[in-house]
């Protein structure tokens, strides 16, 4: 069928559109695609900031592929974000239920549950430095009190990862806030409906929220996951990498690579590697989505 | 109502209009400079024929005096200048280190800026530093009327690529309190690294004030440490370790740094020490117990700790409880050193204005500035002329003046050693982290195992530097 011309209002309403996001889709043009062209070149080059930047060809890639300790930041990583991100989701989804039930004082638990979730990176770090510390911090005093064992939390390697684990579940104000507008939006009459056929909480749950939120909880884990594998500032400030490398994490890996080495090219690569992953990950996500995630109004 | 709604045409003319009047504005000349410190009275007004020329600064300071004290000397320097403006950006010691090669790289290159001495020859290795070489020589510079030891590490194969700023003379302090309560003497002048290894032990106390070297002590309960690492033990993190490593007889590298001699006995019997007086003895903080309770020397939980003139300064402004001196590096079979390290100030490749930003640099270690700085007892200074006003007024720690100052007047006969950090310290760092890590943190003790790896990748980087 062939189509309709565009009528001269609908032409003028599309140039009013477009300018109307012109500052969006030029920010994004210089300070986003721009940026990252320019990576996809640098990736094939060899160049240290300092002087001009050398052809490489695939060296950068055969290179990461070589380095023993991309392994070992991508195995921290995923080791962080498939444990921390169901963990973090569990959290925020129990939370964002209790904050939904009509309780007193329910907006005072919803701002003193989202708070950390705002905290400025360091003085989170300096925060759980402290909590954490093995001689005199809080986790530790408490471990004594209630007579279990004490661990050296950020400083030993086995212990390390969790402890960042731990210390995420302090910011999933985030995730809980969007699982709490999800809730609400649930209609109530499906709960009422439930209840008439003898629904029991496990039931409710089970057959109406959990569904009903499943667009929600995929929303919250695809951004979760693309979060957890940049964690970065935490494990900058805390441990810088250590005990042992435990805590070098991709983009911290990254990071070093790039601003500390002066390695733009390999630094270029390891990105676009990290890149590949997450989208990886998310595009599986987004396929095994739809045995799982319920669309009111019919797939999207 | 209709009569005040805005139509979506005159919205985005609304827009773009302001749009472009912010990027007009933006685009305007910079600001003056903010208001004139109490020290000195503004730049006079330009005569018009003559052309200012403006040099940009990068610095990293704190926040508070150091940075009004920078303030003020470039405000000195323009009213004696009227012909260069200076423009000065502060930041923050970890900002700069990401920053300062990020502009380079974007072509926003300062006029001048400061360098590390553990950076150095890695920004002079990339080609991003300027050899002073001939305007020392044209103007009279000389590396004599400073510390000479310092400008070692600022230079290479001929060149200079800084001039010092500020200087540190590494000293072991401790806390006189703690010894005279274990009735253990105070370490003297030339006392060596076994009597310090024996000291620490001593000084090392439980709960019940049992000392590491006797039996029944209890290394869960420790009141208090021995000795307290200023940073890992190893050529990575800080100049000072030098002066172990050298009284032991060793050295980190071989003259002309084709070699690292991490595996010759001295550094393995300086490894095998520091790791057992951790981790064995117990005599020494790890790195979790040292965190969280601030400084522990300053905290009154430790006897002995490297540092510098710092120390006496912090201390002083904490008002610590207990009274404190401070002695000489320990000596060895090697011989006793005074490990001295700085930063200083350098000129990138690409500055634009060389010439002006090199006169500032005059300025900043002139006599007046620098006495200025050291005046204030918690910068050291690089000038031999001015090394004495770093002295507390008060004479207090009595040995001050002999193991920070003396040593940079000549009045030592202990030998002035600096360190000159080879450029990719970064990658030389990560194989220490990977390869020590384990050693210090006590999960591992096989020493030679990891001195070994790391020599491997040194070498490598080494030999691919060409420097």
């Amino acid at each position: 069928m062939a189509r309709r011309p565009m009528s001269r209002l609908m032409k003028r309403e599309a140039i009013d559109g477009y300018i109307f996001i012109l500052p969006w889709l030029l920010g994004f043009l210089l300070w986003t695609a721009g940026p990252m062209l320019a990576s996809v070149i640098l990736s094939l080059m060899r160049w240290d900031l300092f002087s001009a930047p050398v052809w490489a060809g695939l060296k950068n890639f055969q290179d990461l592929f070589r380095n023993p300790l991309v392994g070992v930041a991508f195995y921290n990583t995923a080791f962080y974000t498939f444990l921390s991100v169901p963990i973090n989701l569990t959290t925020a989804l129990i939370t964002a239920l209790l904050l939904n039930q009509r309780i007193k004082f329910q907006s005072f638990f919803r701002t003193f549950f989202y708070l950390p979730g705002i905290m400025p990176a360091v003085a989170n770090a300096v925060l759980w430095l402290w909590i954490l510390n093995p001689d005199i911090g809080l986790a530790n005093s408490l471990l004594k009190m209630l007579g279990l064992p004490t661990s050296q939390w950020l400083w030993h390697p086995a212990s390390s990862k969790p402890s960042f684990i731990l210390i995420g579940l302090w910011s999933t104000g985030n995730t809980m806030v969007i699982f709490l507008a999800g809730l609400q939006g649930i209609p109530q009459s499906l709960y009422e409906a439930a209840e008439i056929d003898g629904a029991n909480w496990y039931h409710r749950f089970r057959a109406v929220t959990l569904p009903m939120l499943s667009p929600v909880i995929l929303f919250n884990l695809v951004l979760g996951i693309i979060g957890t594998f940049q964690i970065f500032t935490g494990a900058y400030l805390m441990t810088n990498g250590g005990p042992q490398n435990s805590t070098l994490f991709a983009v911290l890996y990254l990071y070093r690579l790039a601003f500390e080495q002066f390695n733009m090219g390999l630094a270029s690569a390891f990105a676009w590697l990290l890149f590949f992953v997450i989208l990886g990950f998310t595009l599986i996500q987004l396929r095994l989505s739809r045995s799982w995630v319920y669309y009111e109004g019919g797939e999207a | 109502m209709s009569s005040q709604a805005i139509s979506r045409r005159k919205l985005l003319k609304g827009v773009a209009f302001v749009g472009l009047a912010s990027v007009a504005a933006a685009c305007q000349a910079p600001a003056p400079a903010a208001p004139a410190a109490p020290q000195a009275t503004q730049p006079a007004a330009q005569p018009a024929a003559k052309a200012v020329k403006t040099i940009d600064w990068i610095t990293p300071a704190a926040i508070g005096l150091e940075r009004t004290m920078y303030e003020n000397f470039a405000y000195k320097f323009m009213e004696e200048n009227p012909e260069i403006k200076v423009k000065v950006s502060f930041e923050a010691w970890g900002d700069y280190m990401t920053k300062l090669p990020t502009i380079l790289a974007a072509g926003v290159v300062p006029d001048m800026i400061h360098q590390h001495m553990s950076i150095v020859q890695d920004y002079a290795h990339r080609g991003a530093l300027t050899d002073l070489i001939p305007l020392m020589q044209r103007d009279g510079v000389k590396p004599e009327d400073y510390i000479p030891a310092l400008f070692d590490a600022f230079s290479n194969k001929g060149k200079t690529y800084g001039i010092p700023k500020d200087s540190a003379a590494w000293g072991v302090y401790y806390n006189k309190t703690m010894f005279d309560a274990a009735k253990v003497p105070y370490p003297k002048d030339d006392w060596t690294i076994d009597d310090m290894i024996a000291i620490a032990l001593e000084l090392t106390r439980d709960e019940k004030g049992t000392p590491a070297s006797a039996p029944g002590f209890d290394a869960t309960k420790i009141k208090q440490w021995g000795w307290a690492w200023w940073q890992n033990p190893t050529p990575t993190d800080s100049e000072s370790t030098r002066g172990l490593i050298k009284a032991l007889g060793g050295d980190w590298y071989d003259a002309d740094y084709k070699k690292t001699l991490i595996t010759d006995e001295p550094a393995l019997k300086l490894f095998k020490l520091m790791h057992e007086l951790r981790c064995v003895k117990h005599g020494a903080p790890g790195t979790a117990e040292a965190q969280g309770q601030g400084d522990v020397f300053r905290a009154g939980l430790c006897a002995m700790q490297v540092g510098f003139h710092t120390v006496t300064f912090f201390a002083k402004q904490e008002n610590v409880k207990f009274d404190y001196d401070v002695t000489f590096m320990p000596k060895g079979p090697g011989g006793q050193f005074v490990p001295v390290g700085c930063s200083g100030w350098a000129l990138p490749t690409q500055a634009k204005n060389k010439e002006e930003g090199w006169k500032f640099i005059k300025f900043l270690v002139s006599l007046p500035v620098q006495k200025y700085i050291g005046e204030q007892k918690r910068w050291g200074v690089s000038l031999k002329e001015a090394v004495g006003s770093i002295e507390p007024d008060d004479k207090k720690p009595a040995n001050f003046a002999k193991v920070h100052t003396d040593p940079f007047k000549g009045k030592t006969d202990r030998e002035v050693i600096s360190f000159k950090f080879p450029p990719q310290q970064s990658k030389i760092k990560e194989s220490y982290s990977t390869n020590f890590d384990p050693i210090w943190t006590c999960a591992k003790s096989d020493v030679a195992a990891a001195a070994a790896a790391v020599k491997k990748d040194v070498e490598a980087i080494l030999a691919g530097l060409n420097w």
